[in-house]
């Protein structure tokens, strides 16, 4: 299989060359810096929780406890002093000193800036609230015991329905970005090598050796496998927080696992299409002009992937060979993409990438030994 | 080994050799080869020359598969050549190509293993060729660092680096200075000296006259002389007459003798048939003093003119 031996050499040709330069160390090491930064980012924010401080006036301990204890509800430390009087708490809401006063007694009274901090103020309301029935009900009669039975009675318990649905659609988002940067970086670098191989004129020896479908092929093996390194080096970070035990946005990982499909089978059809289109150019500087209708294709996938990948819009551009690439790990992080439209996506882009690469190989033979002129792709097609 | 002159098509197949037959390629509307014929036996140096646009760059392309031809087969060794057999020789496209950022030992090395040789033959062999062509020295320098000169050696090795049974050189001589232009016949011959299959092309018949032993000419696509070139020159009919003096065109009968062409080494006369060269050359020393003069079967581009109907030199 001497097809195999040559699409290997030619992808290892790529290879080699790719890690000899410095850009792709460069872009690597941004990869991992910033993939780094990114995982590691949200957990250092995290240490820095919010602190409120409230100013407390004539607070039974009671009080006390119950407004320090809402600093679970509030995902925040609360921190208390007090105050003589309600003036002097006025004026320390006023100077910035407290975020919150809190007056109790039998007209109890909140005070806060402005419209500033609504969570505290219902929290410290509802303190409040609680310290004058208590103070009441005892004044009525109703022993201690009893209104602490009935008080901390369990409250009712909030059901959310949709639950992570912003953390899924930001794990696709995630993964639909990174997939559109690579894809749109591997296809003009195809398509400049395709290009810079026909004005250099090395296409011919080359062809004189090797079948243009192997070097078509192994130009996008190669090229692509430095796309799959690179990528390597932003997912590197993310594995490592996983092993870690770290969290994730839910969804990421089924994103991440299904845009593998189809990232190395989109990937496939658009550097295999980005190579045909390179071969059509008379200059090296065309090459990112002659691919124009992929980029505005993946870009337009991209648009869709981001903003609504579970609109109908976004339900038929899955299953679509040039647009599921970017659509359907998208839908597939959201949560809806069923099996059977995940399979059938797939299928029709392997029959896909199949045609590509022989309608791909005869326009790269055609085009690449014509040269002169840029060349319209219908015309190669006809072969005339 | 002897080789007379053949009408392709006709004799049987040299064993080996490689054969095209009748091929034809157009281009849209354009007709490229028009039925061309090409034989290239071993140990000996073919020229395939003709003007510019005559076909000669379509022909080598076709033999190594880059283009398809409408018409006509490629044969090697007596039966249709294979990408196998294709993979054994080696090809030196007229536009010439390298991977400008690779190194020279890298490329080489490459290009060794695509026709089927291992990394560690592949290497051996470019060193070596390296040293043959006095850029050892420069094998890990990036080809884009090299002079117009080395670079071209380079591309040489390029198609030398396996060793191939046989060698196509399209265009080779063009654009060389004096000294390659020397170093590049040596390495033909050299080549062919070792029982291997050479052709190569060129529009600059003058330059390649002393190096081609066989000789096909094409114009227009079509095939219009072919054979050994001692043998086609003394079987021309035609002679020239040279002097080394400038001679007026009045001077002589043009039915006699016509003069073809005049430089500063003197002026050439066709002489008419049955024409006595001793006569003409009167006819001009009685004009001018002639210190030097000769007989001669005709140049190479000469029997192309003649050979293609053209009244012009050709380019």
């Amino acid at each position: 299989m001497s097809g195999l031996r040559d699409t290997g050499l030619v992808a290892g040709r790529e290879l080699r060359e790719a890690l000899r330069r410095k850009t792709f160390w460069i872009v690597a090491a941004l990869l991992v810096v910033g993939s780094t930064a990114g995982m590691i980012l949200p957990e250092v924010v995290d240490q820095g929780r919010d602190s409120y401080d409230v100013v407390v006036v004539d607070g039974t301990p009671q009080l006390e406890s119950s407004l320090s204890g809402a600093s679970a509800v509030l995902d925040a430390d609360v921190r208390l002093s007090t105050a003589p009087d309600a003036a002097a708490a006025q004026a320390a809401v006023k100077d910035g000193d407290a975020d919150v006063g809190a007056v109790a007694g039998n007209e109890p009274v909140v005070i806060v800036k402005g419209e500033g901090a609504p969570e505290l103020v219902a929290v410290v309301q509802q303190a409040l609230g609680l310290d004058a029935l208590t103070t009441r009900l005892e004044a009525a009669g109703v022993s201690p015991t009893a209104v602490q039975q009935v008080l901390t009675a369990p409250g009712p318990t909030v059901q959310r329905l949709d639950a992570g649905a912003s953390d899924r659609r930001a794990g696709a988002a995630i993964v639909a970005t990174a997939l559109y940067l690579l894809l749109l970086m591997l296809m003009i670098q195809v398509a400049n090598g395709t290009a810079i191989e026909k004005s250099n004129r090395i296409s011919e020896v080359l062809l004189a050796i090797v079948r243009p479908g192997a070097l078509l092929f192994g130009k996008v093996l190669g090229v692509g496998m430095v796309g799959l390194l690179t990528l390597a080096c932003g997912i590197l970070p993310v594995l490592v927080k996983l092993a870690a035990g770290g969290d994730l946005p839910s969804g990421l990982e089924g994103a991440l696992a299904g845009g593998a499909a189809w990232f190395i089978l989109g990937g496939a059809l658009y550097l295999i299409l980005a190579g045909a289109f390179g071969a059509l150019v008379e200059r090296q500087e065309e090459a990112g002009s002659a691919v124009m209708p992929l980029t505005m294709t993946l870009i337009g996938s991209f648009l869709v992937a981001q903003s609504a990948p579970d609109s109908a819009l976004g339900a038929v551009l899955a299953y679509i060979p040039l647009t599921s690439p970017l659509v359907m790990p998208a839908r597939i992080a959201m949560g809806v993409a069923s099996p059977l439209s995940m399979a059938v996506s797939l299928v029709l882009s392997v029959v896909a990438v199949v045609v590509a690469v022989r309608v791909g190989s005869t326009v790269y033979q055609r085009a690449i030994v014509r040269t002169g002129r840029r060349l319209k792709l219908s015309a190669v097609l006809r072969g005339a | 080994m002897a080789h007379a002159a053949v009408e392709p098509g006709e004799e049987q197949p040299v064993p080996d050799s490689l054969r095209a037959v009748g091929i034809s390629q157009r281009f849209g509307g354009r007709i490229v080869l028009d039925g061309a014929d090409i034989e290239v036996p071993a140990g000996r140096v073919i020229g395939l020359l003709g003007p510019n646009g005559a076909g000669k760059s379509t022909l080598m392309r076709i033999l190594f598969g880059v283009l398809q031809p409408d018409a006509g087969t490629v044969e090697w060794q007596g039966r249709p050549a294979t990408d196998d057999d294709r993979r054994s020789w080696g090809y030196m496209p007229q536009e010439r190509g390298l991977y400008r950022d690779m190194r020279v030992l890298d490329l080489l090395t490459w290009i060794a293993r695509l026709h089927g040789l291992d990394r560690a033959t592949g290497r051996a062999r470019a060193l070596r060729l390296l040293e043959q062509l006095g850029l050892a020295d420069r094998e890990k320098d990036k080809i884009m660092d090299l002079s117009g000169g080395m670079a071209q050696r380079v591309q040489l090795a390029a198609a030398m680096v396996h060793e191939p049974a046989l060698l196509v050189l399209d265009e080779p001589f063009s654009g060389l200075d004096p000294v390659a232009v020397e170093f590049l016949s040596a390495v033909i011959v050299d080549h062919v000296r070792a029982g291997r299959n050479l052709l190569f092309s060129s529009h600059q018949l003058d330059l390649v006259e002393d190096l081609c032993e066989t000789i096909t000419l094409i114009d227009r696509g079509r095939v219009v002389l072919h054979g050994d070139l001692r043998a086609l020159k003394a079987a021309s009919p035609d002679r020239y007459l040279w002097v080394d003096v400038t001679v007026d065109a009045s001077w002589v009968d043009p039915a006699v003798a016509a003069v073809t062409s005049t430089n500063a080494s003197g002026s050439r006369l066709r002489l008419g048939p049955g024409a006595d060269p001793g006569a003409v050359l009167d006819l001009i020393r009685a004009r001018v003093p002639v210190t030097g003069f000769g007989v001669e079967a005709p140049s190479l581009s000469e029997l192309f003119l003649a050979a293609a109907g053209r009244p012009a030199v050709a380019a």
